[in-house]
């Protein structure tokens, strides 16, 4: 993993600062890719917009049967919830583009303000997952590949089976019990102890990401509390995910190895282990990329279920708070917001892909 | 070998031949040791679902929603495993084994409806866009792209929203996760089918067809689309354990069944979280691993028949094995000949 890490790289490093034609072709890529963040995002905010309307409209959603109908008809007046759908549709579109995410029905809240406060939480979260499943599923892949139909290659798509089959949230309350009740070892909720909380957030130059903040501060029990706290929550993220990563390292790996290239490696003499690397691997990592992206919309969605069993106040537990409150606004703001960030990450992703491949490119 | 038993273990054979032709019973024979293990064991939690949710009644002690004994006594809460309540009680007093048994038919439910709804839409829209291509192609499928980057719950939790608003008797709880799913697997179905159908369409049998003056409506559905649904049994298969865990997660977040209306694992799963941090086991472990037993035999089982049908892993067969073939072939082909002598 390391090391192939290093090796695109290296090859990045050369591409940019070689061949100012190859250079020009990359970027030419890039910028069309960006472009196409609009279409995407367009559709998903669309869908979301005209589902949510179906409901009816925010007011009633919340409101509705605590206030007479003469209420009701005023405030939706006073919002604007009565003109045509499609003149709100493309009022929200305009918000929209000046970043305006909307303000939450409940308690006044930008939904920008939200994404400050809760947003890095769920980062926090997804980075540690990602680490997590990567570490799991990219060696054990390649050990399944490599030992393809042996016992080890059954024993490890049982295990990824299993990981899929099993629910973010029920492998959770499984090591809470485990972990927190029965042993005692692990706490089982929120972000950080209330204390160290509450002198990470009034750190000054805090970034929201409490490990980053723990360690800038050079308090060792509050990196260890942080570190302690994240355990479970990132582990039953990063298990299940890893579990996808096994597969999707397995299968490509397996096409790679029973390429003729690395037969040809093969027969020139080069060891079992640098045509694992080089000639599986490599080759490999691609559509391994890929597929890694869209697992970013899976933790995405796997947050708002580890969040709520876990009391890790990120975007997706705020997300479940609204929606339990009926506040449509805050859920759409949301929602919508999430839909931004899924089409910019798979973006970011099929760039990084068409620098490991020149064939995309073109 | 006299000649009659040789016919009758000819007649067998055909039987036999016939037999493997079915789907699921070829896939079975044409798999090697792991892919038939995969299959098998699949198949037998499928089949073990299905059983327990069509005999729940009978299966259960107690109703879901029972909050008394027979003898008018009410349940004790969070009672552990005890002779009367082979895997205790909840908080709210309700039967774990009876909610566990009876939350099967509401899973089937939620399977049925939650393949059929995507497929019956999917499908022919990956027909028609596949075959007729022009701009309502281009449109489908950059909607299709979309829908394929959002994660799965949160269009859940929104289409939840729609149908029942958020509290739910079983049908709008059944709907809203059934809709849901539709939502994220239709653009799946229109996908490998569209490809396949494009694919297929300026392939000869089909052109035959046009230019024998079929109607291109006809030359879709009886030429170029049965062709295109191989891949579509690995989608149901992926789709049908997506089902339970979206019923299950929209549940958990509190979107689910109310408990007096159906029982439903997601729900009951939710209402463990504080159990668990109090120690209590039998609340949680129970509904999960019912979910997990599911969701693994559709996995199983799809990933086994999705190997069987893929060329690279199929094992190549081993000599002896071909000269065995062989000479059940001769041994057929002579068998054959005996039972015309024999007339």
């Amino acid at each position: 993993m390391k090391s192939s890490n290093a090796k695109s790289g290296d090859v990045k490093v050369a591409k940019t600062s070689g061949l100012s034609g190859r250079a020009a072709e990359l970027l030419r890529y890039a910028l069309i890719r960006i472009l196409l963040i609009i279409p995407t995002a367009l559709i998903l905010v669309t869908l979301v917009f005209f589902l949510m309307r179906l409901v009816g409209d925010p007011i009633t959603a919340a409101l509705g049967g605590r206030l007479s109908a003469d209420k009701l008809a005023q405030m939706k007046h006073a919002a604007g919830y009565d003109r045509p759908v499609i003149v709100q549709y493309f009022e929200y579109l305009g918000q929209l583009v000046r970043g305006d995410f909307g303000v939450t029905f409940s308690d006044n809240r930008p939904v920008l303000d939200i994404f400050r406060q809760n947003g890095t939480a769920t980062l926090e979260l997804g980075i540690f997952a990602i680490i997590i499943a990567a570490l799991i599923g990219v060696p054990l892949g390649i050990v399944a590949a490599v030992h393809k139909d042996h016992w080890q290659d059954i024993v490890l798509r049982v295990f990824s089976a299993i990981s899929y089959a099993t629910p973010i949230f029920f492998l959770g309350l499984v090591f809470k019990l485990v972990f927190g009740s029965w042993m005692g070892m692990l706490p089982i909720s929120g972000r950080a102890s209330s204390d160290t909380a509450l002198t990470l957030t009034s750190a000054q130059g805090a970034t929201g990401l409490y490990l980053l903040d723990a360690i800038s501060l050079g308090s060792a029990p509050m990196t260890l509390d942080v570190l302690r706290h994240a355990v479970l929550p990132a582990v039953s993220l990063g298990l299940i995910t890893g579990g996808v990563f096994i597969r999707l390292v397995r299968s490509q790996m397996v096409s790679t190895l029973a390429s003729d290239y690395t037969l040809a490696g093969r027969a020139r003499g080069i060891r079992e282990k640098t045509i694992h690397k080089r000639f599986a691997l490599r080759p490999a990592l691609g559509p391994i990329l890929t597929v890694a992206g869209l697992q970013i919309a899976m933790i995405l969605g796997g947050a708002v279920l580890t969040e709520t069993t876990f009391d890790w106040h990120g975007l997706g537990y705020e997300l479940a708070q609204y929606l339990s409150n009926h506040d449509f606004t805050a859920v759409q703001g949301i929602v919508v917001l999430m839909a931004i960030i899924v089409s910019v990450v798979n973006c970011v992703i099929d760039i990084l892909v068409a620098i490991n491949d020149p064939r995309i490119r073109s | 070998m006299t000649s009659i038993s040789n016919a009758k273990s000819n007649d067998q054979a055909g039987v036999w031949q016939r037999l493997i032709k079915l789907p699921i019973i070829r896939e079975i024979a044409e798999s090697n040791g792991a892919q038939r293990g995969l299959i098998v064991t699949g198949l037998s939690f499928i089949v073990l679902f299905v059983l327990v949710a069509l005999f729940a009644p009978l299966l259960a002690p107690y109703g879901f929603a029972q909050l008394k004994g027979a003898d008018g006594a009410t349940f004790g809460v969070l009672e552990a495993p005890s002779a009367v309540h082979p895997l205790g009680t909840t908080s709210t007093g309700y039967d774990v084994l009876s909610r566990v048994l009876w939350g099967s038919r509401t899973a089937l439910l939620a399977v049925c409806l939650g393949v059929v709804l995507p497929i019956v839409i999917g499908v022919p829209l990956g027909a028609l866009s596949g075959y007729f291509r022009g701009p309502l192609d281009k449109v489908l499928v950059t909607i299709s792209d979309a829908i394929y980057v959002f994660p799965t719950l949160l269009l859940a939790i929104v289409v939840s929203l729609v149908i029942s608003g958020g509290q739910a008797g079983m049908w709008p709880g059944l709907l809203s996760a059934a809709v849901a799913l539709s939502v994220v697997y239709i653009p799946q179905y229109f996908r490998v089918v569209r490809t396949e159908v494009s694919r297929l369409s300026s392939e000869g049998f089909v052109e035959a067809g046009r230019a024998m003056g079929a109607g291109d409506l006809w030359v879709l559905f009886h030429e170029a689309l049965p062709n295109a649904l191989r891949t579509v049994p690995l989608i149901m298969t992926l789709n049908a354990g997506d089902a339970v865990m979206t019923l299950a997660s929209l549940g958990f977040l509190g979107f689910g069944i109310e408990p007096t209306a159906a029982a439903e694992w997601g729900y009951d799963l939710n209402k463990s979280m504080n159990d668990v941090s109090n120690g209590v086991w039998w609340t949680a472990i129970c509904p999960g691993v019912a979910i997990i037993i599911i969701v693994l035999g559709f996995t199983l089982f799809g990933e086994g028949v999705n190997d069987v049908a893929d060329p690279r892993s199929r094992k190549a067969p081993s000599i002896a094995k071909l000269l065995k073939r062989e000479q059940t072939a001769r041994g057929a082909a002579s068998g054959a000949a005996a039972k015309e002598e024999a007339k």
